[in-house]
C-alpha cells in the first residue's frame, strides 16, 4: 500500500471515529421538551408508588391482598420479574464479549445500564414485602452480640448473596467500561461542571497502551467472573421457590428455567428501551437491522426454551402421578387463574413465534410491539408461578382467590418509574454506547462510510 | 505535519494504529527502550501488545488472589456459622457442605471481581490527578500518540528525526 492510500485510509477513518464521538456525545446534550415531559410523567407515577409504600408502612402490611395461604404475590413477582430483567445485561455484555459476537457492541452499554437499575429496582420489593422495612439486616451477615446468624440452609440468604454480588459485580463492570468513555466525554466536555464530573469520572483514564494492556485483561477476567454469575443468580433466585415443597414450584427444571426466562425478558426490555433511544437521538447508524435481527434471534431461542419448558413443567405434572400437582397445573389451564395462565402461554409462546419470519424480526414497529408482549408475557409468568401455586395447594380449604388492592399496583407501577427515572437520567449523564468499542468494531453502516470516504 | 517537541519529551501522532505502533518498532531498533515510549489509543488496543515486550499483566494473580479468598471467606463463614449457633433439627448434622456451595460460589466471583477492579486502578495508577506528558484530547477521538520520554536536547531531536520521518502528525486541538 502506497504512502498516499495509508493516509487516505487513515483520515477516513479519524473522520469516522470524530463522528462516533459526535453522535455518542450527542446523547448528553441538555435534555429536550420530549426528556422532560418523560421525566415529569415518571416522577409523578413514582410519587404515587411512594405515597402508597408510605400507607402500607403506617397501616400495616394488611392494606396489601395477601391472605393465607397467598403470602407472598405482586410485590414478589415484581421482585423476580425485575431480577430477570436484570439477566440479559449481563449476558449480553459478558457472555456475549467471550463469545466475540460483535452485534453486542452497540446495546451492551444500555443492557447493562438496565442490568444494574433492574436490580436496584428489585432489591426494593423484598424490603417492602417484609413491611417492617427496618429489620431488613437480619439477613446480613454480621456479628451480633447473641450470635444469631443467618441460617445458611435458608434459599432466601443465598438469594441475599447472590443479588448483592450481582449487583456489585454488574455496577463494576458497568463503570469499568464507561472508564474509556467518560474519559472521551471529558476530553470533549465544554462546560466546567461536566469536565468536572467527568475529570472525576474518569479517574485520569489516558488510554496508554500500558493502560489498555490491564484493562482488557481484568474487562476478560470480569467477564469470566460474570459469566457464571449470571447463569447461578437466577438459579438460586428459583431455589426460593423449588427449595419448598409447594406443588408447582417444587421440581428441578426450575433453575434452567428460570435462567431461559431472565434472559428472555431482558432481551425483549433491551428492544423495548433501545428502539426508542434510537430514534430519540438519531442513532440509526449505529443500531440497524443488523442488531435488530440478532436481538429477534436471541429473544425467540430464548422463548422456545421457555415454550419448551412450558410443555415439560405440564407434563412432569401428569407423569408424576401427584394428584397435588396435576390439580395446579389443571387450574393453571383451565381453573379460576386459567385468564393469567393464557396470557403468559400467549405472550411467552406463541406471540414470539411470528419471529421465525425476518420481516417481522427487522421491522422496527413489530420488534417494539412483540418486546411489549413478551415483558407483559414474563411478568404474568412469574405471577402465575408464585400467586396460582399457593392459592392451589394441597388441601382444597385452603384454596383461595388473590385480587391485588390499589397499594400493590401502585407500588407495582411505582417500580416501572423507578427503573425509567435512572434510565432517565442515564441516557443524559453518561454515554448510552460503547465509544471506544465502537469505534474497534464498527457497525455496518459506518464500516460502508469508512469504505465511501476512501475511495473518494 | 511534524512531531512536536515538548517539555518532557517528543510527540507524534498517527491517524492509524498500524503506523503508530510500526513508530515504536522503528524507535526501538533507533536506540529508544521501550521503557521510554508510550502509546495512546482511542481504542482498544490489543494489537499493541504484540509490538511491546512488557511483562504480561500481573491483573491475573489479582483476581486469582480475590477469588480463592472469596472461596475461603465463603466456606469459613458458613462452617463458623454452623457451629457458633448449632441448629439440631431431626438428628441431622449441624453443617451441610452443599449449602456452603452457594456462598462460595458467590463470595469467590464477589472478591474475584472487586480485586479485579483493584487490579486496574492499581497497575494502570488511577485515579490519576495529574496528566500524562504528552497526553493530548484527541488521542481520545480520533488521533493515536507516541510520545518519546527524554529531556535531553539529543535525544529530542533523534527521536523527533524519527518520528518526521514516519510521517508523524503535529496535533492540533481541532480536527482539520
Amino acid at each position: 500500500m502506497s504512502d498516499r492510500t495509508t493516509e487516505k485510509t487513515g483520515r477516513a477513518q479519524a473522520q469516522v471515529f470524530r463522528r462516533v464521538n459526535r453522535d455518542i456525545l450527542a446523547t448528553l446534550r441538555l435534555p429536550g421538551a420530549g426528556w422532560a415531559i418523560m421525566m415529569a410523567v415518571v416522577l409523578t407515577v413514582l410519587a404515587i408508588g411512594v405515597i402508597a409504600e408510605i400507607h402500607m408502612l403506617k397501616t400495616g402490611i394488611g392494606v396489601t391482598g395477601l391472605e393465607p395461604p397467598i403470602m407472598w404475590a405482586v410485590l414478589i413477582t415484581n421482585f423476580v420479574f425485575w431480577v430477570g430483567i436484570a439477566h440479559s445485561g449481563t449476558l449480553i455484555s459478558a457472555i456475549l464479549f467471550l463469545f466475540r459476537a460483535q452485534f453486542r457492541t452497540a446495546v451492551y452499554r444500555v443492557s447493562e445500564t438496565m442490568t444494574v437499575f433492574a436490580v436496584m429496582t428489585a432489591g426494593l420489593f423484598p424490603l417492602i414485602h417484609l413491611g417492617r422495612v427496618w429489620y431488613f439486616y437480619y439477613l446480613v451477615p454480621y456479628p451480633n452480640e447473641r450470635f444469631l446468624w443467618p441460617n445458611f440452609r435458608s434459599p432466601l440468604v443465598w438469594d441475599f448473596f447472590a443479588i448483592s454480588t450481582y449487583f456489585t459485580i454488574s455496577s463494576v463492570f458497568l463503570y469499568v467500561g464507561l472508564i474509556p468513555d467518560i474519559a472521551v466525554a471529558r476530553d470533549r466536555a465544554r462546560t466546567r461542571f461536566r469536565r468536572r464530573l467527568y475529570g472525576t469520572l474518569s479517574l485520569g483514564w489516558q488510554g496508554t497502551d500500558s493502560q489498555w494492556r490491564h484493562y482488557n485483561r481484568a474487562y476478560l477476567f470480569l467477564a469470566g467472573l460474570a459469566t457464571p454469575l449470571v447463569l447461578s443468580v437466577h438459579s438460586v433466585v428459583s431455589w426460593d421457590f423449588a427449595m419448598a415443597i409447594v406443588p408447582g414450584w417444587h421440581s428441578t427444571i426450575f433453575a434452567p428455567y428460570f435462567v431461559a426466562g431472565a434472559i428472555f425478558s431482558g432481551v425483549a426490555m433491551v428492544i423495548t428501551l433501545v428502539l426508542p433511544l434510537r430514534k430519540a437521538f438519531k442513532l440509526e447508524d449505529y443500531i440497524d437491522e443488523y442488531h435488530l435481527d440478532r436481538l429477534a434471534k436471541l429473544l425467540l431461542l430464548t422463548s422456545s426454551i421457555v415454550f419448551y419448558s412450558y410443555m415439560v413443567e405440564i407434563w412432569t405434572a401428569w407423569y408424576s402421578g401427584s394428584p397435588y400437582e396435576r390439580a395446579v397445573f389443571w387450574d393453571r389451564l383451565f381453573g379460576q387463574y386459567a385468564w393469567a395462565g393464557w396470557i403468559m402461554y400467549t405472550c411467552n409462546c406463541f406471540i414470539p413465534l411470528s419471529l421465525w419470519f425476518k420481516r417481522v424480526r427487522t421491522s422496527w414497529f413489530w420488534m417494539f410491539i412483540v418486546s411489549i408482549f413478551v415483558n407483559i408475557g414474563m411478568w404474568f409468568e412469574r405471577f402465575v408461578i408464585i400467586v396460582q401455586s399457593l392459592a392451589h395447594e394441597f388441601e382444597p380449604f385452603g384454596w383461595d382467590y388473590y385480587k391485588p388492592t390499589w397499594v400493590e399496583m401502585a407500588i407495582t407501577a411505582g417500580s416501572f418509574a423507578w427503573f425509567l427515572m435512572w434510565f432517565l437520567l442515564f441516557i443524559k449523564f453518561l454515554p448510552s454506547m460503547a465509544i471506544a468499542e465502537l469505534k474497534e468494531l464498527l457497525p455496518p453502516r459506518l464500516k460502508r462510510a469508512k469504505q465511501e470516504l476512501e475511495e473518494a | 505535519m511534524s512531531a512536536e517537541l515538548l517539555e518532557r519529551g517528543v510527540r507524534g501522532a498517527f491517524y492509524t494504529l498500524e503506523e503508530a505502533a510500526h513508530a515504536v518498532d522503528v524507535l526501538e531498533e533507533n536506540g529508544f527502550a521501550q521503557r521510554d515510549v508510550t502509546l495512546f489509543s482511542p481504542i482498544p488496543t490489543a494489537e499493541v501488545e504484540e509490538h511491546f515486550v512488557r511483562p504480561r499483566s500481573p491483573v491475573r494473580y489479582m483476581t486469582l488472589a480475590g477469588g480463592i479468598l472469596g472461596c475461603i471467606t465463603g466456606f469459613a463463614l458458613t462452617y463458623w456459622t454452623f457451629f457458633a449457633w448449632p441448629l439440631h433439627v431431626g438428628g441431622k448434622p449441624v453443617s451441610s457442605f452443599p449449602v456452603t456451595v452457594v456462598i462460595m460460589f458467590e463470595l469467590t466471583v464477589l472478591l474475584g471481581g472487586l480485586f479485579s477492579l483493584a487490579a486496574i486502578l492499581i497497575f494502570s495508577r488511577i485515579p490519576a490527578l495529574t496528566t500524562k506528558p504528552g497526553y493530548h484530547p484527541r488521542f481520545s477521538e480520533d488521533l493515536f500518540g507516541v510520545f518519546v520520554h527524554t529531556s535531553e536536547d539529543e535525544g529530542k531531536r533523534s527521536a523527533s528525526r524519527v518520528l518526521d520521518g514516519l510521517g508523524a502528525l503535529e496535533v492540533r486541538d481541532e480536527p482539520e
